[in-house]
């Protein structure tokens, strides 16, 4: 069992004794995830005070990420959100406290004004270190691995950054965030203009995860085979060319994959 | 009988105050019969036949729901998107609205349709798509930017047609100049035909065009144009190994400096694009698409440059026959562009459009999707596609033979034509289809323009990716929010991660930025 999901039924064997104060939290989630932060900004402070403390403490982290949607957001606002997940995050190892941590660098990485990626990345890693394997920690494996290419360490090569990030594939538990980084390091292989045949084993094993969105999924069959025919892999190309044509017979680019696959699959090829 | 100028006005303004109560009571009356649900849909299509079309699609589907009420609201497009959005801000929105690209806060506005895509369109029972995915009965599987949303993840919109641009041709006016009934079948024929008209219009004294073209109807053929000419370049720029090119790839790849408008195949596009222009009605980047139309209709030109969704409104409006035919990019024997080109060519990706979105507050979800599903059924397309003379995008639906015409070929190589647009945003294609007079003009020239857009495409497509990043930086932000909000407040199975804004996107953030971040021409 997950610490999150041990989390959870805790609070709710505790809230079996309330259940109005339970439904109300849901509600402000609710609330927030319809857009309506102003409204559930309103029903975590009424559960604010909760003698329960697992409660109090779900509120204050919900009136933290509420605050971050609530227009036009101050820097006072986003200061009061980022002493909150502080607060939550150094006072326990609850579901509160590691989404306190994960927010601690969202904020630093794309709410403040001024990104500070060097702080989002220590706030990630410590919660990676942690909780390994929970939902936040798994979800700050896949955006430390964008910072740790794009934004940290720019004195070093982007070969050097990406040998790094691939480090993070030991550390990721769950197939959606080893996808994440698997895609990220293939992807960044190509922007940076790097040997393109080195973003093929990372695209493979994206694909073989299943976790991918499938617009992103066409694209990644789609460049296998097209890396695995450069490589000369004439298999694999065929493999993934027809995998591609099964699942987007429609696509645009269907014409050019029966032309390659014509070619590919001629007799003596 | 005298009346006093007052007591007239007295009377005109009693009169309105009867008409403007009855209407709305009448309204009142309707929303207020309990046995009949209303739903109101709004679309900005008031090109000949659609909204005849969406009638007799309402007429039937209230024939099998006679509990449901359907109303049509066409706005005219000026001010379709403030109207949409002023009823939104009051909560008076339709319960179904046509979507027009680029409208902000798509989200609070509307609602995801994610799971019933995936599931069966119960009105094409006993079609041959009976128990396919909704999503897949249509011809591009929904997988156009309209319908899905990858920066939200979801999809939200239900198309009802898809467009290509035509050359549409008086047949009469045909004969009489060549004796011929068929139309141009290669690019050569095409600048021979045009030559001809002007001889023609000269020696008989005639205000005659070939071609009739305006600001607007310009702009997607003139992509054609490029594209036809570019696919090898495009490919030489397709580091990702996608075997196509978007937006993004080709402006990053701008400003990398590996391509420009100086490379030998984008002068070879634009000379043919220069040849294009001399076809056309002089003067008529400086004409609205309505005086183009004017043109045609009264016979002052031989053919015009329109969308398939002008096509219905000319077969109203002309007094002669009309056909129509795809415009002749030069082949690979052509004399002069021949080694450039690369056939057959696609004509783009096929994108559906004039998605209709579900209100995120309306009051009859369940009605409204109902009433999508029929529109997006084999019945629904057919009976659309009949009426109008529009494109039908559900599977298995056949054009009406005037609308067949207009039909997408879509076999063949494209990369992208989209070297006008080298960011897919605002700036840098505004600015570049502002200085077409610099090409099109009777002083201007290929030289001339090249050097135009050598000094002044790379600031705009920065300035296009610098906003571009600020939007993203914010819709990321917005999504860090709703993925803990789903998160927490979403019962079952735990999630791996959460559902942030996805990595490609948060990717091409970063990559934007570095980019941004460098001098013109450097390698991140």
């Amino acid at each position: 069992m997950s610490p999150r999901v041990a989390c959870k039924l805790l609070l709710l064997a505790v809230l079996a004794a309330g259940p109005t104060v339970a439904g109300q939290i849901t509600a402000g989630w609710q609330a927030l995830a319809a857009y309506k932060p102003a409204e559930a900004l309103k029903i975590f402070d009424a559960s604010a005070d909760s003698a329960v403390s697992a409660v109090a403490r779900e509120a204050r982290f919900g009136h933290a990420v509420a605050l971050l949607d609530l227009q036009p957001v101050s820097s006072a606002a986003l200061e009061e959100a980022r002493k909150i997940c502080a607060d939550l995050a150094d006072s326990g190892t609850d579901d509160a406290a590691q989404g306190g941590r994960f927010f601690l660098g969202r904020i630093a990485q794309q709410h403040q004004p001024q990104p500070d990626p060097e702080e989002a990345a220590r706030q990630y890693r410590r919660l990676i270190g942690d909780h390994p394997g929970s939902v936040w920690a798994e979800s700050a494996i896949t955006r430390l691995a964008v910072l740790q290419i794009y934004a940290l360490n720019q004195g070093a090569s982007p070969a050097a950054r990406l040998a790094q990030t691939e480090k993070l594939l030991s550390q990721a538990r769950t197939p959606s965030a080893q996808s994440d980084v698997h895609y990220a390091i293939a992807n960044a292989t190509f922007f940076y203009r790097l040997p393109a045949a080195g973003a093929l084993p990372h695209l493979i094993a994206a694909e073989q995860l299943g976790r991918m969105e499938w617009p992103t999924r066409i694209e990644v069959l789609i460049q296998i085979a097209e890396l695995s025919r450069l490589a000369g892999d004439r298999a694999q190309a065929v493999k993934y060319f027809h995998t591609f044509l099964q699942e987007n017979p429609r696509d645009l680019r269907a014409f050019v994959v029966r032309q390659r696959l014509a070619e590919l699959e001629k007799p003596g090829a | 009988m005298k009346f006093s100028g007052r007591t007239v006005a007295f009377c005109l303004l009693g009169i309105s105050y009867l008409i403007a109560t009855w209407m709305v009571l009448r309204h009142t009356t309707e929303e207020s019969r309990s046995d009949r649900v209303i739903i109101r849909i709004s679309q900005w299509q008031l090109e000949g036949g659609v909204r005849d079309a969406m009638d007799a699609i309402i007429r039937r589907y209230e024939e099998l729901n006679p509990k449901v009420h359907v109303v049509q609201i066409a706005v005219p497009d000026s001010v379709y998107q403030p109207w949409v959005q002023t009823q939104m801000v009051g909560g008076l929105g339709p319960d179904i609205a046509e979507y027009s690209w680029a409208w902000p806060d798509l989200a609070r506005n509307f609602q995801p349709i994610s799971a019933e895509v995936m599931q069966p369109n119960p009105y094409n029972r006993g079609t041959p798509l009976e128990g396919v995915p909704w999503r897949d009965t249509f011809i591009d599987g929904m997988t156009g930017p309209e319908n899905y949303n990858q920066a939200l993840s979801d999809y939200y919109g239900v198309s009802l047609t898809t467009h290509v641009m035509r050359i549409a041709y008086n047949k009469t006016l045909l004969r009489e100049v060549t004796g011929r009934d068929t139309p141009p079948a290669t690019y050569r024929e095409m600048v021979t035909f045009c030559a001809q008209v002007k001889t023609y219009a000269q020696t008989h004294n005639l205000k005659l065009s070939p071609l009739a073209n305006s600001r607007t109807t310009n702009i997607n053929l003139t992509g054609e144009i490029l594209g036809a000419l570019t696919p090898k370049l495009a490919e030489s720029i397709d580091y990702q190994h996608r075997l196509k090119l978007d937006p993004a790839d080709l402006g990053i790849s701008y400003l990398r400096g590996e391509w420009s408008y100086d490379s030998p195949s984008m002068v070879a596009a634009l000379t043919a694009l220069k040849e294009y222009g001399a076809m056309c009605t002089p003067g008529f980047m400086q004409r609205e698409r309505d005086s183009a139309l004017t043109d045609f209709v009264a016979g002052r030109a031989v053919m015009i440059v329109t969308p398939s969704w002008e096509a219905s409104s000319l077969l109203q409006l002309c007094q002669f026959p009309i056909g129509a035919f795809r415009y002749p990019y030069p082949r690979e024997d052509d004399p002069v562009f021949g080694r450039f080109a690369t056939s057959p060519m696609s004509e783009g990706l096929l994108l559906t459009g004039m998605p209709f979105y579900l209100n995120r507050h309306t009051k009859h979800r369940a009605e409204a999707i109902d009433f999508l599903h029929f529109l997006g059924s084999q019945e629904g397309a057919a009976i659309f596609t009949r009426v109008s003379n529009w494109q039908p995008v559900v599977r298995g639906v056949q054009a009406s033979d005037f609308a067949n015409q207009f039909k997408r070929q879509s076999d063949g190589y494209s990369w992208y034509s989209g070297f006008f647009d080298p960011s897919g945003l605002a700036d840098a294609q505004k600015f570049i289809r502002g200085e077409l007079g610099q090409l099109w003009n009777n002083d201007g020239s290929v030289e001339a323009f090249r050097t135009v857009l050598r000094n002044g495409v790379a600031s705009r497509v920065r300035e296009d990716f610098r906003r571009d990043s600020i939007a993203a930086a914010g819709n990321s932000r917005r999504e860090d929010v709703i993925a803990a909000a789903r998160l927490e407040g979403t019962a079952g199975a735990p999630s791996e991660t959460l559902r942030l804004t996805g990595i490609v996107n948060e990717i091409k953030l970063y990559q934007t930025r570095a980019v941004l971040a460098r001098p013109e021409g450097g390698t991140p």
